[in-house]
């Protein structure tokens, strides 16, 4: 099941919005420059300001191998 | 048991309708030559009347066959059993890593595979994990190693590094249970287990 929010005329891929909670599902790319926990309260800091009163879950779909120089990156899946 | 609760429903929700359409017809004598009191005969139940009848004389009377008896005793632990697994409430699909931050069991159990992968013990690697209410994962991790290995010092260090692994990357383990199996690297069977 793909986590998604349909909104008129876009689809924002990897966000769910209900009325109580925002969840962020991410791809984390490895080798972790922290683990993931960290990396999930980064995160929700970032997205905490933007929802208001809503909760904000971040839910770690899978962890890929990254070949590319920068490393470490969280990917909205 | 969501399936067989669903199963359960339908029958009886199916069941009631015919009841209640068969007790529509004879109540209010929509069809002439209906009579409330042939329900049960109409609806091919008085079979099964008769029998409830008697097992309920038989209680009352105190005269239960052991069968019968053993028959009740299974029905209300079935009964009990059903209504504890309808009350507790759902195992997770997700595993907690902390309030607020998840991480699916694929991710976990790819995550297992991968420390496996790392140690030097491990030849083939296979998981199981379940997420638990509350943070860690309950983690089934079966490995194999050659032939001639000592068993016990290689699920140690395979749990180990697994652990550690997985400690690294900030997923918590509730409970992490290790398997190995002797393996021939050639054919992939096994046969001593610890």
């Amino acid at each position: 099941m793909e986590a998604a929010t349909y909104g008129p005329g876009e689809k924002v891929s990897g966000v769910v919005v209900t009325p109580e909670e925002v969840q962020v599902h991410v791809v984390a790319a490895y080798p972790l420059p922290k683990p993931i926990p960290e990396l999930a309260q980064d995160i929700r800091e970032r997205v905490s300001p933007k929802v208001g009163s809503r909760g904000v879950t971040v839910v770690v779909e899978d962890l890929e191998m990254n070949d590319e120089p920068e490393t470490g990156q969280a990917v909205v899946t | 048991m969501r399936i067989f609760n669903r199963v359960v429903v339908v029958l009886l929700l199916a069941g009631l309708f015919v009841l209640g359409v068969f007790g529509v017809i004879y109540s209010f004598d929509l069809l002439p030559g209906y009579r409330l009191a042939e329900l049960p005969q109409t609806l091919g139940l008085s079979q099964v009347y008769d029998g409830a009848q008697g097992v309920v004389s038989d209680v009352e009377n105190g005269t239960l066959t052991e069968i019968a008896f053993l028959v009740l005793v299974g029905v209300a632990l079935l009964g009990l059993i059903l209504l504890i697994l309808e009350l507790k409430p759902p195992t997770p699909r997700r595993v907690e890593l902390q309030k607020g931050a998840y991480a699916t069991r694929s991710a976990v159990k790819n995550q297992v595979l991968a420390a496996a992968d790392q140690a030097p013990d491990a030849i083939n690697s296979s998981a199981r994990v379940k997420a638990r209410r509350g943070p860690g994962a309950k983690i089934k991790l079966k490995a194999g190693v050659r032939r001639g290995e000592d068993l016990r010092a290689a699920r140690s260090r395979i749990s180990e590094q697994v652990g550690e692994y997985l400690g690294t990357a900030g997923i918590p383990v509730n409970r992490l249970k290790v398997k190995v199996s002797e393996t021939d690297p050639r054919s992939g069977g096994g046969s001593r287990v610890n």
